[in-house]
């Protein structure tokens, strides 16, 4: 290890001055904020901003199209979850939160679909790993939204019948397909 | 007899509501004033029927929230000590007001008031005395927590109380030779003298280096940053770890009243105290030009605000080093105590006794 | 008014005091002789020595005490300790000790009621700085000097041993 050092020169050694100097900076941010506090209060200056800062529930940043919130399976024209239960993302998971059981779909061209698809939000780290692995254009996490908080942990596990509701956010919505609307327009699998 | 009972118990229930109240705000205003410091907004969200008044409603959600708060006592502590520890450090930091004068005597109906609750004739000893008690009340909450980081908490604290109290009592010393006086009272009516007949003979101007040497020790017997230590809210464990509660909420209100009474005795001994630049007992006065006369109670109740104003702006001045400067590490903390600030306190003791011989 | 305050600080010093011997556990007992101290700097400021209660109040409760609180808190009270003492040896000189105080005792509360009680004027400058100032450094000057000498040498003593590094 290199331990670079500073050795204080003689006037910097009385602290004082370099206090000084760094009480002027604070005060000068107080001053001058406080001064645009009072403005906006009175009603003068409304366009000079005295903090910098997001009120958050109030005013929100708009969120990147890359942004990763809360899971979304897509749906079929049908309404039932375009999953097939490949296992991909179960497998993929970083932090083995997504759990499925697989069974036969009646329609012979599908195979499979999810009996149960289950998410727990507590283990999930947002990495978008599963996102990424989906082969059907089925799981995204484009829905905007950051995960609620619950009183159980029953409550954190999001299941399939949930997870078919949600909408993607509008403008940041990553699958090509709409949910319930329409064939797909790309399918590398073909299904 | 029985009004002066009356007379007294008024004072205190003046300057302790003063106090009380103030501590209250600053817990407020160090989140506001840091937010505005930083560029932020800072505490607005407690809200009563949808008025938020800048946050105000903040010191008294945080009573509420402390005093529903589980109380709880380590088994294996001491129960009683650990009660006693937080009050303690309640009493010790507002016990110091008692000796401070907010204001010139007030003659009022036939009676000669002192503005002061109680006049000392040993005022700035008993304020180290009783400031220095302060130090129980850290040791004792870190050992009947009986918790070993706590302890270690506890003793670092005790460390640095012991180590600066010796820098505040020295520098303290300079004030009392250059007004002559140990009262509190002799030494702000030596304050209303000028200096060339124009500047105001405030300690500041008496003693400078004692003023920095002074306040510097008196922010490190507060315990907060830039002498942090004991406590260091983010990091290291203090001594108040195992305290939850309105318990912990009492050490925190002794921190706040701590940096007023800090403030009063800088007020009363470096900066005039009650004092006013030309304002006498007769009005406005400039020397050589013209007096205007002023009603008594007028001029009382000037010098009283201007007290409270000084008091209010040290107390903002330390919120301000507070978020400005970085935490000493323990040994620069140390090496600064000893090696630094004794020995600048006696040989500014050395040249104030020079230069009261010359002059 | 006086009075009641005076029977208030006498009964609190003795009780104090008593409890500093009764306790069992060592941080009760130098709290009590804490507020003994305490107590007894109360009686010194009704009897109009105020210098001296407060200075009570900074050396022993704000120093010397401090020193007692550092033992007993790095100290862990272990009851082995205390069985390596032989009894007998205590009861006796705890018992000498007793009688020797108690003999004083009667001695002092003789000769205080034997003599009249005198109302002597209180000079205006009693127990203030400049007068306890003037006596110590006057007629009292050497002695002030020698205890000065001793503490510097203490200190010494003490940067001394804690600079030693092996």
């Amino acid at each position: 290890m290199k331990i670079v050092g500073h050795n204080l020169t003689t006037k910097e050694s009385f602290y004082f001055f370099e206090i000084a100097k760094g009480l002027w900076i604070t005060s000068r941010h107080f001053i001058y904020n406080m001064y645009f506090h009072i403005a906006h209060l009175l009603g003068k200056y409304p366009e000079v901003p005295a903090a910098v800062t997001v009120q958050y529930p109030e005013e929100k940043v708009p969120l990147s199209r890359r942004w990763r919130g809360r899971h979304r399976i897509n749906a079929r024209p049908d309404g039932s979850p375009r999953c097939v239960a490949c296992m991909l993302c179960e497998t993929v998971c970083p932090v083995q939160c997504i759990h499925i059981v697989a069974g036969e779909h009646p329609d012979p061209a599908i195979e499979k679909y999810p009996v149960s698809f289950e998410i727990d939000v507590t283990r999930c780290c947002w990495c978008g790993m599963c996102e990424e692995a989906c082969p059907v254009d089925a799981l995204y996490m484009d829905t905007g939204k950051s995960p609620e908080p619950g009183f159980s942990r029953e409550d954190l596990l999001y299941r399939k019948e949930q997870l078919v509701k949600e909408m993607p956010l509008p403008g940041c919505q990553r699958s090509l397909n709409a949910p319930g609307q329409g064939p797909m327009e790309a399918n590398p699998l073909g299904l | 007899m029985c009004l002066d009972v009356i007379i007294t118990l008024l004072k205190i229930a003046i300057v302790f509501g003063f106090v009380l109240n103030v501590a209250a705000i600053l817990s407020w205003a160090e989140r506001k004033q840091s937010a505005v410091m930083q560029d932020r907004i800072g505490a607005n969200r407690a809200d009563v029927l949808g008025f938020r008044i800048f946050g105000l409603f903040h010191p008294i959600a945080d009573t509420i929230k402390m005093l529903t708060k589980e109380d709880w006592v380590p088994p294996a502590g001491d129960a009683f000590i650990h009660t006693l520890a937080p009050f303690l450090a309640l009493f010790t930091a507002l016990v110091v007001f008692a000796v401070i004068p907010f204001g010139d005597t007030l003659h009022i109906a036939g009676r000669d008031i002192p503005l002061q609750i109680a006049d000392l004739n040993v005022g700035i000893l008993f304020i180290v005395a009783f400031g220095g008690l302060g130090f129980y009340s850290v040791v004792l909450a870190g050992w009947s927590s009986e918790n070993k980081y706590s302890l270690l908490g506890s003793i670092r604290a005790a460390a640095q109380l012991i180590s600066y109290e010796l820098a505040l009592g020295l520098s303290i010393v300079g004030v009392v030779m250059a007004y002559g006086s140990i009262e509190l009272d002799d030494i702000v009516r030596g304050q209303g003298q000028y200096v060339l007949g124009v500047i105001p003979y405030w300690g500041i101007v008496a003693q400078p280096l004692g003023f920095i040497l002074f306040f510097t020790a008196a922010m490190a017997e507060t315990k907060r940053v830039p002498f942090d230590l004991p406590e260091s809210e983010s990091e290291i464990i203090g001594y108040f770890t195992e305290y939850s509660g309105m318990k912990f909420g009492a050490f925190w209100m002794g921190e706040f009243i701590e940096v007023i009474s800090v403030a009063g005795v800088v007020t009363a001994l470096y900066f005039g105290g009650w004092q006013i630049p030309f304002l006498s007992n007769q009005g406005i006065f400039i020397p050589g030009l013209f007096t205007i006369p002023l009603p008594h109670l007028l001029v009382v109740l000037l010098q009283v605000s201007a007290f409270g104003l000084k008091v209010l702006f040290f107390c903002w001045f330390m919120l301000l080093v507070r978020w400005t400067l970085p935490r000493f590490r323990y040994d620069q903390l140390m090496a600064f105590g000893w090696k630094f600030m004794v020995p600048l306190a006696l040989v500014n003791i050395v040249v104030t006794g020079l230069i009261k011989y010359v002059f | 008014m006086e009075n009641l305050f005076f029977y208030i600080a006498a009964i609190l010093a003795v009780a104090s005091a008593g409890s500093v011997i009764l306790q069992r556990k060592v941080m009760y007992s130098v709290l009590s002789l804490i507020v003994t101290l305490l107590a007894v700097a109360w009686m010194y400021a009704m009897l109009s020595a105020p210098f001296l209660a407060v200075v009570q109040v900074i050396l022993y409760v704000g120093a010397i005490m401090v020193l007692f609180l550092f033992v007993v808190m790095m100290l862990k009270y272990e009851k082995t300790e205390i069985q390596r003492f032989r009894p007998g040896l205590l009861w006796c000189t705890g018992l000498l000790v007793a009688v020797f105080f108690l003999m004083k005792l009667i001695y002092v509360v003789n000769r205080a009621s034997s003599l009249t009680p005198k109302v002597a004027t209180v000079p205006p400058d009693f127990g203030s700085i400049k007068s306890l100032g003037g006596v110590l450094y006057t007629q009292y000057l050497l002695p002030v000097e020698l205890t000065g000498i001793l503490l510097l040498v203490a200190v010494v003593g003490v940067a001394l041993l804690s600079g030693i590094k092996k």
